[in-house]
């Protein structure tokens, strides 16, 4: 069981957890101050323009956690923060621009992401009973 | 219809061989079923001879069918002079390789003669294609199954040498047709849409009201360069020549005859085809260049041939300086260069063939190809040194043979364009002379004091059949050869004159009529009367003439435009 | 909402016009009930079902072939030759999976009515992919694709490989796809539609300002990774060799064809205006990427499965040159032949890449005698089975008279005929290279003494595929001209 958590929460490359905490958030802030200025000059986007840079810290965060980080589950986890940060977006334009598209996508992509998340999660387990872990470095079999 | 049946009946035979188990056939009797494949294939290639009106211009037999419209693309076959005799050249030694092979092939045969069977379709195909695309995948089909007999029934070497053989002329092949697009694409703006692959519609295209070809001088170059590169490596020209040996020291002997007295044809016909007839005045302009690589091809062939210990790589490299004469006759770019050059084809196929056939021939019994393993042959295997001394004789230029007629018309035709060339070139046919005689003294004469050559036996009459075709032809066109050029001589005409039309038009389309007399009076140059028709406006181009950022291509006779020519090619020779 | 009635928004015609999908979904459930009530051994109906539904969705496509472009359900969906056309290649390729897939399955012990209906699930998605007219309905057809493929790409639970092929797959396809949709909602925000031809009025005055490159290079990496082009084919190899054989054979062919078929209509649809030289741009660098990295590193493979997924890479960014090419620099319009060479290309690729990864089914099971020397000497113990498979090499080299010439002909000439003629030259340099690998494996079927053979795994399906794949593509690269037009005429549906 620890070897198992051992290896959930293990080493990567050398570098401990925090460290690669901090890495992911300053790179997601760094995203965050370079791209999102890019947006604010355009006036259809300029009402609505601190939700969106919710919405694109939440992306960037989501993005650069799932590079980063090497839990599977924590990966899947990023993925639909990804997708969250869609769905705000979504709903903030929808709002904006006073037109429905918006919502229903929100509502397509939700549903889309649980099922995502059910199948993610059973290729995990099926995983695990191979492997008997979750981190994405069990994945060597693979390479060549 | 003829024709059709000439390039489709091979692969009646490759089907009959594929399907022999079903029928119960054993598997001897593929080489029979090859064997009388390409017989009733050499039968129905003699009408074309006969049939073939030498008078009448344009293409005879001609085929034309709708094939892929939406590039219009057609099924377009036809003959001339110069691809009817190749056509028949290619049946008789697609024969005599099936022949040869009985005894030196051993496994494997179904395949074997399948694979010959395909290539004579591919050969067939290529050379009475008168449709680019059709022409370019008949092309690459011949490289298919010579790929699989030098890699199959190869020698020690022949993985490397059946990749090689495939990767280069592939690289040739598609830089080749993306000049072929080139020309399709520029046809298609300049006629308002028209798509066509058509020679002979690309020839006929109107020329536009300032009598222009519908190719612009410098998208000329360009497509020339692609398609040269392509054509050069199968010929092989110089640089491009490197495959050539490994592929002939590897092939099996049907495949080393089939590559020297077919495949390598190929190239320089295309070069007569589709080069000279599309972009003519990139023809011109690139002559200078061309003509130097073959002179280079030509000496370094024959110095390289000198010191080789392999007879099959001396072959091999003589072939590089026979090609060479052959592209060198071409690219003279007048009547007797071009004659001498199609001649030099047929003749080169020939001799060389026989010279394979021979080192085969020798192989089979010692398995060997070095030449220092013989010596004093003559006295053991009298037939067989007596055929080896007309095959090396016809192939070093023996009046009376068929190799001296060859390459005398091509000096002719050099030394219209330049003393010093043919001087080179005259040198080159010295120096084959060497060579083969002194293979031949090495290998026949002297005592014959290796063991294992004591108990060789001399040619059965099988042998002699397969080489008796080619030395009768080799005498034939050696002391009789009026009908061979009779046959060649519209078609040569025509290509020449071709070339001159167009450069004439393009000469009228960007310079002022009198003003290039008047350069012509002034500089006492009078190009026709010279007798040579290879650059007829042969005054020196002032820079005045060239005309909006276009540069005038030419190959005029003094000055100018030559300097620049010899500087940009580095070497070419200035009157 | 007094007064809605959702029936107001549809008629009988838009089931008529997606007829084909509506029929696959149900053949798909009915799979799923058939497999409670069958005993174990009328197992082969359910294969028999799927083959006949397969067979009528093609026969409903083909017979209802459009000579103009209708939309259905409000514009969500459109059906014309372009989208029939890729909806004929997803089920082709459907159809011959089924065929070569028989023995696989048993032979790995997953010979299970799922792996038919996830097959037929993936295959609705990519129809839809074909013809979405509406983002949503693009990136609903791209899930519904995605979704069962992360899950054929793992079926074999026992196999540590492939489940890790699978999980491979869909954390990168999650990610991709996560990409793609924020691509979509800046879109979405930037012009307040999702409706292609909406939001061509709406581009065509836009000018590239940040949040539309932004939101194009989001686009871009989103079906990059459908189509596995460089930098975003890291998955490709890895899944390709751990998967089940017929899945990938499935997914090389279908996946690419719908998502290139989908970004193909993206982008000459709504983006044709000013925005097109910057694809051009974009997609120029990840075509030279993945026809130079994908051929090159091909050449140091020895594995055939994994050798075969650096190739598709490699024709990954062939098509990608189609798809350059439909956009001339400038002109408004896209051009017809970039799109028709595209189609065509994909209708050659189907056959040969299909027919190849059936010749490595027949070879060995999972995992095994995937290795070049294992396929030593074949021209001597299975003379046919070298061949085809030769016929099949020779097909994705493009050397005549294969249907992969004409295709790899069509889009270097369209190319050319775009202006794009150094890109040609690169692709066709490439193909150059891919020669040296595909005929490495020829060198060993037939230049190399056989191998100790073990099993073959022949059945009566395998067969006729290859035969099938075989004879299309000599036969269609002898005589491409119906399906050229075929193609021809759906892409100029395209505008209209």
């Amino acid at each position: 069981m620890t070897e198992a958590n051992e290896s959930a929460h293990g080493e990567w490359g050398g570098v401990p957890g925090s460290a690669r905490l901090g890495v992911g958030v300053a790179g997601g802030l760094l995203l965050f101050l370079v791209v999102f200025p890019l947006f604010l000059p355009t006036p259809e986007l300029g009402q609505i323009d601190k939700v969106l840079s919710l919405s694109g810290l939440l992306f960037f965060v989501g993005l650069v956690g799932f590079v980063v980080r090497r839990n599977l589950i924590v990966m899947l986890i990023c993925l639909e923060l990804m997708f969250n940060a869609v769905n705000l977006n979504m709903m903030a334009f929808s709002h904006e621009l006073n037109d429905w598209t918006g919502q229903m996508f929100t509502l397509f992509v939700v549903s889309i992401a649980a099922c995502e998340a059910a199948i993610g999660l059973a290729i995990i387990i099926s995983l695990y009973r191979h492997v008997n872990g979750v981190d994405v470095d069990d994945l060597d079999l693979l390479s060549g | 219809m003829l024709l059709t049946f000439l390039i489709f009946f091979p692969l009646v035979g490759v089907a009959a061989i594929a399907l022999m188990p079903t029928f119960g056939l054993d598997k001897s009797y593929a080489k029979w079923l090859a064997t009388l494949t390409a017989g009733i294939e050499l039968l129905c290639s003699v009408p074309l001879w006969i049939g073939f009106d030498a008078g009448a211009t344009g293409f005879q037999w001609e085929t034309k069918v709708a094939w892929i419209e939406s590039f219009g693309i057609e099924y377009h076959i036809g003959v001339d002079g110069l691809s009817m005799v190749l056509v028949i050249l290619t049946a008789l030694l697609s024969l005599i390789s099936i022949y040869c092979s009985f005894s030196g092939i051993t496994e494997r045969e179904r395949e074997f003669y399948a694979f010959l069977l395909l290539l004579e379709t591919g050969m067939i195909g290529a050379f009475v294609s008168l449709d680019l695309f059709l022409f370019y995948v008949f092309w690459e089909v011949m490289l298919v199954p010579m790929y699989f007999l030098i890699g199959v029934w190869g020698g020690e070497q022949k993985l490397y040498a059946a990749i090689k053989f495939f990767l280069y002329t592939l690289f040739g092949s598609v830089l080749m047709l993306i000049g072929i697009l080139l020309i399709y694409f520029h046809y298609k703006e300049a006629s308002g849409g028209l798509s066509t692959f058509d020679l002979v519609k690309l020839m006929q295209f109107p020329l536009s009201a300032q009598g222009d070809f519908f190719l612009g001088k410098s998208t000329q170059w360009w497509a020339f360069l692609l398609l040269f590169v392509g054509f050069a490596i199968k010929v092989p020209m110089v640089p491009f020549h490197t495959w050539l040996p490994d592929a002939h020291v590897q092939a099996p002997t049907a495949g080393s005859v089939i590559l020297a007295g077919v495949l390598l044809k190929m190239g320089a016909y295309a070069f007569l085809r589709f080069s000279l007839p599309l972009l003519p005045e990139a023809s011109i302009a690139w002559a200078p260049f061309l003509m130097t690589l073959s002179l280079v091809a030509i000496i370094y062939g024959a110095l390289v041939a000198m010191m080789q210990s392999d007879m099959k790589k001396l072959i091999a490299y003589s072939s590089v300086s026979h090609m060479g004469f052959v592209t060198a006759g071409i690219f003279a770019l007048n009547y007797e260069g071009i004659a001498g050059g199609t001649i030099q084809m047929v003749n080169h196929g020939l001799s060389t063939g026989a010279l394979f056939l021979i080192v085969g021939l020798i192989y089979e019994r010692r398995h060997t190809k070095a030449i220092a393993d013989f010596g004093g042959l003559s006295a053991k295997m009298p037939v067989y040194a007596m055929l080896f001394l007309i095959a090396t004789l016809s192939s070093i230029g023996m009046p009376g043979l068929n190799g001296f007629i060859g390459e005398f018309t091509i000096l002719l035709g050099i030394f219209q364009v330049s003393k010093v060339w043919a001087a080179i070139a005259a040198l080159g046919i010295i120096m084959g002379a060497a060579y083969m005689l002194w293979l031949y003294q090495r290998v026949m004469f002297g005592p014959c004091d290796k063991p294992e050559n004591q108990a060789l036996k001399d040619l059965d009459l099988r042998e002699i059949l397969t080489l008796a075709p080619l030395i009768v032809l080799m005498f034939w066109i050696g002391l009789y050869p009026k009908p061979l050029f009779e046959k060649l001589d519209t078609s040569t005409r025509a290509t020449v004159e071709w070339v001159r039309k167009a450069n004439e038009a393009s000469y009228g389309a960007y310079t002022n009529y009198k003003h290039r007399t008047s350069l012509q009076q002034s500089h006492g140059v009078a190009g026709k009367e010279e007798g040579s028709l290879l650059a007829p406006e042969s005054a020196a181009v002032s820079r005045s003439d060239r005309v909006s950022g276009q540069v005038v291509w030419s190959l005029p006779r003094e000055g100018g435009d030559w300097d620049r020519h010899s500087a940009s090619v580095g070497g070419g020779e200035s009157r | 909402m007094t007064g809605f009635n959702p029936l107001d928004y549809v008629n009988s015609s838009d089931f008529l016009s997606t007829a084909p999908e509506l029929l696959l979904v149900g053949v798909g459930l009915l799979i799923l009930m058939l497999d409670l009530f069958l005993p174990a051994k009328r197992r082969e109906l359910i294969v028999q079902v799927t083959v006949m539904g397969l067979l009528l969705s093609l026969a409903i496509v083909w017979i209802g072939w459009p000579d103009s472009q209708s939309e259905a359900f409000s514009g969500m969906l459109v059906v014309d030759g372009y989208s029939q056309f890729i909806k004929m290649v997803v089920l082709l390729g459907a159809l011959l999976v089924v065929f070569i897939s028989g023995r696989y399955l048993r032979n790995e012990g997953i010979y299970v009515a799922e792996f038919y209906e996830l097959l037929l699930f993936s295959s609705v998605g990519m129809m839809v992919m074909a013809s979405g007219a509406n983002l949503l309905t693009i990136y609903l057809g791209l899930e519904l694709m995605s979704l069962p493929l992360y899950v054929l790409a793992a079926f074999l639970r026992a196999n540590r490989r492939s489940t890790e092929a699978g999980l491979k797959y869909f954390l990168l396809g999650g990610f991709s796809s996560a990409l793609l949709l924020y691509g979509i909602s800046l879109i979405y925000g930037l012009t307040g539609t999702t409706n292609l031809m909406a939001l061509q009025h709406s581009l065509a005055s836009l000018p590239v300002s940040p949040p539309l490159l932004v939101a194009m290079v989001l686009l871009v990496a989103g079906f990059g990774f459908k189509v596995s082009a460089v930098p975003f084919h890291l998955w490709t190899p890895d899944v390709y060799m751990g998967a089940p054989t017929p899945v990938v054979a499935f997914m090389s062919v279908g996946t690419k064809a719908a998502a290139i078929a989908a970004f193909a209509r993206l982008m000459v649809v709504s983006f044709g205006g000013l925005q097109s030289s910057v694809w051009a741009s974009m997609l120029i660098v990840l075509a030279v990427g993945s026809m130079v990295l994908g051929n090159v590193v091909a050449v140091v493979q020895n594995n055939v499965k994994r050798m075969l997924a650096y190739s598709a890479i490699g024709h990954g960014g062939y098509l990608l040159v189609g798809l350059i090419a439909s956009m001339k620099p400038g002109s408004v319009v896209g051009l017809p032949d970039g799109l028709t060479s595209l189609l065509f290309y994909l209708f050659g690729y189907l056959f040969a890449n299909i027919g190849a990864f059936a010749v490595v089914i027949y070879l060995g099971r999972e995992g095994q005698h995937e290795s070049y020397e294992d396929y030593s000497g074949l021209a001597q113990t299975r003379p046919w089975l070298a061949a085809v498979m030769m016929i099949f090499l020779l097909s994705l080299t493009g050397i005549p008279p294969t249907i992969g010439f004409v295709g790899k002909f069509y889009i270097f000439a369209a190319a050319i005929g775009s202006g794009y003629t150094v890109l040609a030259l690169i692709g066709l340099l490439t193909s150059t290279i891919s020669l040296y690998y595909y005929m490495g494996l020829g060198m060993y079927m037939y230049m190399r003494p056989p191998v100790e053979r073990h099993v073959f795994y022949p059945t009566r399906g395998l067969t006729i595929s290859l035969i099938v794949c075989a004879v299309a593509t000599v036969l269609f690269g002898i005589l491409p001209q119906t399906w050229v037009h075929l193609a021809q005429s759906g892409v100029l549906q395209l505008w209209h």
